[in-house]
């Protein structure tokens, strides 16, 4: 036996060897196929790890899609696609409109009809001029069914206004006729998750299948290796705006190409970023790398708010006595100060502070009493029912928070208990309002009218709404054909002190934008939209 | 000679290390100098010291307290997770093993399938219908390390079933369950004990792995491996986060390790090989 | 023999499907689906519906395993929900990833164990056993991903001799591509020669001590050829077995350290897709998965009776 089994056990190992080595080399061949577009030249750029020229980037995910604003986008199509293509307008720093592709634009007394006077010279990625045919051309296919634009809604009655007509009288004018007047037809134009880019038809092939985006930006859509990296190049026919930059507007100039490595873990990119293989990448305030000349952080205000949710309609928080005790009991600036490590400070309110119609008056939220407290727990009747707190560990701040405020109001005699749960299933949750208190962190909102009016509503038609009172919805109704800025701001003013007192839920911050950089970075700033934008970035 | 300093070596140390880790996890139980769940939104990240042995972790959470109180909890679940996949496994394998025909397909078929699902699932599956908790865990890790277990029961008890005192035993008129508790199991042992002392130390890191992935026992709770993976993040700067919980699961296992092989070389005079 | 075989293969079948069905129904029963993820915190009740159509979630669950194992018989594994790309060359780009790295990890603590174990049980009287036997504990003490962290930090950040990110193939660089492998490799093998080395001496210790060893000695064979071919090829068994689970385990459960070293392997496409819902690439990798589970066991189970004539099959 030994002998046949010595010489079975060596015939084996052979065969083994060999398979595994032809496998290997098999497989690795077929999987040579998956580039997208240029790969062998590609795949040499990518190999080279010592500090080129251009700009990297860390991202965190793979973008699904090359589409601005396709339903399947997630932050890293924002960012990449932000410095590709550009609307009709653009968002400066402090969210307010400006020029873009349309030089000026007019507005009819009724407000119905917008009339935008394009700019000169432009030109697409391909080379083609842009006129008023393309930009007709680009509405239209954003808002076909099969495009799978996420906004499409917005502009066809859904959720916004319904674009009733698209003309081109000239060459350098386009028509837009709404079906009322909106006064934040601009701005949902240039939402970053979907904004209204103008493409070219050769974006899409012969049967209207999406291909790449052939558009204006400073940077062309080069490069695509999925799972891997996406590589801008600068556009050299770009000519940008006169005015100063600011935000996503003004002059915007390319100083070098760019590359947006797919890193999952976050500990890895702050290996990369420190290693020096990649230059750029956001960052938790709690996961910060130790300060070195070799990198600095560029940070900002966000215009995305945290907040605790409270569902109204269950028995334990219907009665807004019980909510205010909530309110009360926590030292709620120094939560935010230790949640953000400092780079955040407290904001009751839905409008982000970094707007421009922030004000005194949203400044001001709850102040810890733990007396009243006492008070209210013992009015309301409360004998110690456990509260559930639910969170994931998908975004740090909104698991950190959770995890400040469950030990807190416990402490504070409010007994809460923190229930983790994967991020799939929070979404769910918070779609169909089936939580007690849940912390979660909205997406921006380019106006907070759009806030207001996500957050306001009857919970038995929209599950999703947090907050119902008539009272407040009809206010914010009558803003909608207003644009008078000092009108919508006492609106706003007085739906957050109706928030207040009605304490549905409890604003926290604006989560902080930070970026870590390698000091080689100049240029890079930070904005309120938290994309990430490359011109005017330029790399030692 | 040289063998009897390994045994007691490795007795001694053994014993040592359990005892510290059963004291520990008991204390946890009662006392911690502070309590494991405790914020404090002041003294984050603060280094070992004076009012806090081990030093504070993001949330400003006593780093011994968290050692002391994890103990407790990841131990039960490494040590439930094993024992339910020993128990369960073996009952299946030598069954399963010893029986044949049908009912050796069937579990062979059930346990290839089991094996095949992966543990992500099968803990977020189990997660969804009993509620994250520590016993879901217990659970999924159990079931997860079943079919290991089973198959290497089935392997041996194979081996076993034609020897001759397992033959003779049946000649004799004795009983299927008789034969099989009396013959083919305790030769079974051996191999299974050392596996259940490396499955051991695999349910200790999958639940670290599984905190990693965001599925481990739900937090606040401490666990070892929770507050290793959670260090990963602050490595460069509070390193002592992942030193202690490490540290922690490393005596751990190199005692129950060592005190096993102790223990099987003292109940196993023939292991000792060599002189005769 | 062939017998054995074809009942094994047909014994497959069911464990196949058993796994499918668990999966595809245990997908759909936790909360949470692929369009109000695509969603968030976007209230659009058109879209949502236009989306679950899109996705072929309107229908009954059973209708849905219908329509997919269809398209399967059709040899459709269909679009992935998520990166809208088709699933069969999701897999096929993921796959060797993951294979070439469990297969190099496994090969390494082979070569080193095996042989570690054997010598560990033949010099148990001398310094080397307790040496091995402590060395492969304190390394069975280590996380994968604890260590991986520490490799990358070391060799990656402070040497700067290997990339921390990224992957090239082998079509693409060459030999290069090892460069990207030898870390997460490393990581994934110092565990695993930890176990295979106990079970490697365990075995090991109880052939040595059967009696046609030292009547080989007797008969005046040298030493190192008693070990070889009298004794190596019997302790292999259990070993062997060990071996099959080990690569059975890597092959689902690679997902930690492949995101660590962000790798673009099938363990991180599982996972990814199991916390985003996206059910067609789920489903197609348990296939595969389950395939593969059941091709090792098969291979293993025959081979035993090599190296144990004993086992009647």
């Amino acid at each position: 036996m030994t002998d046949r089994g010595m010489r079975f056990c060596r015939c084996l190992l052979q065969t083994a060897v060999l398979l595994a080595s032809c496998a290997i080399t098999s497989f690795a061949s077929a999987s040579s196929s998956s580039t997208d577009a240029v790969s062998s030249e590609a795949a040499g750029q990518a190999s080279t790890q010592a500090a080129t020229h251009e700009i990297r980037v860390a991202e965190g995910e793979d973008t699904p899609t090359s589409m601005p604003g396709n339903v399947a986008r997630n932050t890293a199509t924002d960012n990449i696609l932000g410095n590709v293509v550009e609307s009709l307008v653009a968002l400066r720093a402090d969210l307010s409109v400006a020029p873009m592709l349309a030089d000026s634009w007019d507005i009819s007394p009724d407000g119905k009809t917008y009339t935008f006077h394009l700019r000169h010279g432009v030109l697409f990625h391909n080379g083609a001029p842009v006129t008023s045919a393309e930009v007709k051309w680009s509405f239209g296919f954003l808002m076909k069914r099969s495009s799978g634009f996420e906004c499409r809604s917005v502009f066809d009655g859904g959720r916004g206004v319904k674009v009733v007509a698209v003309t081109t009288p000239d060459p350098d004018t386009v028509v837009f006729e709404l079906d009322r007047p909106y006064a934040l037809f601009l701005k949902q134009m240039v939402d970053p998750r979907c904004p209204l880019a103008v493409l070219h038809p050769s974006s899409v092939d012969s049967d209207g299948k999406w291909l790449r985006p052939v558009a204006t930006g400073p940077y062309v859509f080069a490069d695509w290796k999925r799972g891997q990296y996406v590589l801008l190049k600068r556009f050299p026919q770009y000519r940008p705006r006169t005015e100063p930059s600011s935000g996503g507007a003004g002059a915007k100039l390319a100083y070098a190409d760019v590359r947006f490595v797919v890193i999952p873990d976050e500990a890895a990119q702050k290996s990369a970023l420190a290693a020096g293989q990649i230059d750029a990448m956001t960052i938790d305030e709690n996961n910060l790398l130790p300060p070195d000349p070799r990198w600095h952080l560029v940070e900002g205000p966000s215009a995305d708010p945290a907040v605790l949710l409270m569902q109204t309609r269950d028995p334990s928080l219907s009665d807004v006595r019980m909510r205010r005790a909530i309110a009360l009991a926590l030292d709620l600036p120094g939560i935010v100060n230790a949640v953000t490590d400092g780079h955040g400070h407290y904001n009751p309110s839905l409008i982000p502070d970094a707007n421009k119609l922030y004000s005194t008056t949203d400044a001001t939220g709850y102040t810890k009493n733990l007396p009243e407290v006492k008070r209210l727990l013992t009015q309301v009747g409360y004998h110690g029912q456990t509260l559930k707190l639910e969170t994931s560990r998908r975004f740090e701040h909104m698991y950190t928070l959770a995890v400040y405020v469950q030990s807190l109001l416990t402490k504070a005699g409010i007994r809460t208990e923190l229930d983790v749960v994967e991020w799939s299933k929070q979404v769910s949750d918070f779609r169909s309002g089936r939580f007690q208190l849940m912390s979660f962190a909205y997406s921006a909102r380019i106006d907070p009218a759009l806030m207001f009016g996500d957050v306001l509503g009857d919970k038995s038609k929209t599950p999703m709404a947090q907050w119902e009172n008539p009272a407040a919805l009809a206010l914010l109704h009558s803003l909608q054909g207003v644009s008078d800025e000092m009108a919508r701001r006492q609106a706003f003013d007085r739906l957050h002190q109706m928030m207040i007192a009605d304490v549905p839920m409890l604003g926290m911050y604006n989560t902080p934008d930070l970026i870590l950089i390698s000091s080689r970075l100049h240029g890079l700033t930070s904005w309120p939209m938290r994309r990430m934008r490359f011109y005017n970035v330029s790399k030692d | 000679m040289k063998l009897r300093s390994f045994k007691r070596f490795n007795l001694t140390i053994g014993t040592v290390l359990v005892g510290l880790l059963v004291v520990t996890a008991l204390l946890g139980l009662v006392y911690t100098p502070y309590d494991p769940t405790d914020v404090d939104l002041v003294t984050r990240y603060a280094a070992p010291g004076i009012h806090h042995w081990l030093g504070t972790d993001e949330f400003g959470r006593d780093v011994l307290s968290r050692i002391m109180a994890g103990a407790a909890v990841s131990l039960t679940v490494s040590i439930g997770s094993v024992l339910f996949a020993l128990s369960f496994g073996t009952a299946l394998g030598t069954v399963s093993g010893y029986v044949g025909g049908w009912l050796d397909r069937l579990v062979l078929v059930l346990v290839d399938a089991l094996m095949a699902f992966p543990g992500l699932l099968l803990a977020l599956g189990i997660m969804t219908v009993l509620g994250p908790s520590k016993w879901s865990v217990v659970l999924a890790l159990g079931l997860a390390y079943t079919p290991s277990v089973t198959r290497l029961a089935r392997g041996g008890t194979l081996s076993l079933r034609s020897r001759d005192f397992v033959v003779a035993s049946q000649a004799m008129g004795n009983s299927g369950v008789w034969t099989l508790c009396r013959h083919v199991l305790p030769n079974c042992v051996a191999p299974l004990l050392i596996f259940s002392t490396s499955l051991f130390g695999s349910a200790l890191l999958a639940e670290s792995a599984l905190s990693f992935l965001g599925l481990g026992v739900p937090p606040p709770a401490p666990t070892w491996g929770g507050m290793l993976a959670d260090s990963r993040n602050a490595i460069d700067r509070a390193i002592w986060l992942a030193i202690f919980p490490g540290m922690s699961i490393s005596l751990a296992l190199l005692g129950i390790n060592m005190l096993g092989d102790a223990v099987r070389d003292l109940l196993d005079p023939r292991m000792n090989g060599g002189a005769k | 023999m062939l017998s054995y075989m074809i009942k094994r293969i047909a014994m497959a079948v069911p464990t196949v499907l058993i796994v499918t069905l668990l999966v595809f129904g245990m997908m759909r029963a936790i909360p949470g689906d692929p369009a109000s993820l695509m969603l968030g915190d976007v209230n659009d009740p058109a879209l949502l519906a236009q989306l679950r159509h899109q996705f072929g979630l309107d229908r009954s669950v059973p209708e849905q395993f219908v329509l997919w194992v269809t398209h399967l018989a059709h040899g459709d594994l269909g679009m992935s929900i998520v990166r809208h790309q088709p699933v069969a060359e999701l897999i096929r780009t993921t796959f060797p990833v993951t294979a070439e790295i469990v297969l190099s990890a496994t090969l390494l603590a082979s070569l080193i164990a095996i042989p570690a174990g054997l010598f560990a049980a033949w010099s148990q009287n001398r310094r080397a056993d307790p040496a091995i036997v402590l060395t492969s504990i304190l390394l069975v003490s280590l996380p994968s991903f604890w260590v991986g962290i520490l490799l990358m930090w070391l060799f990656g950040v402070k040497l700067q001799w290997l990339p921390t990110f990224g992957f090239e193939s082998f079509s693409e660089v060459g030999w290069g591509t090892v460069r990207y492998l030898v870390l997460p490799v490393i990581a994934v093998a110092l565990g695993e020669i930890a176990v295979l080395t106990r079970m490697m001496r365990a075995s090991s210790l109880e052939v040595l001590r059967l009696e046609y060893i030292s009547h080989a000695r007797a008969k005046g064979l040298s030493e190192p050829r008693v070990l070889l071919r009298h004794a190596l090829p019997n302790a292999f068994g259990p070993a062997l077995t060990v071996v099959g689970l080990i690569l059975g385990h890597l092959l689902a459960g690679g997902a930690v350290i492949e995101t660590v070293f962000t790798l673009p392997g099938m363990g991180r496409l599982l996972v990814e897709s199991i916390y985003a819902r996206d059910y067609p690439v789920v489903q197609a990798c348990l296939l595969v998965i389950a395939l593969l589970y059941v091709l090792v066991n098969l291979v293993v189970d025959l081979l035993y009776p090599v190296f144990d004539p004993r086992m009647k099959l």
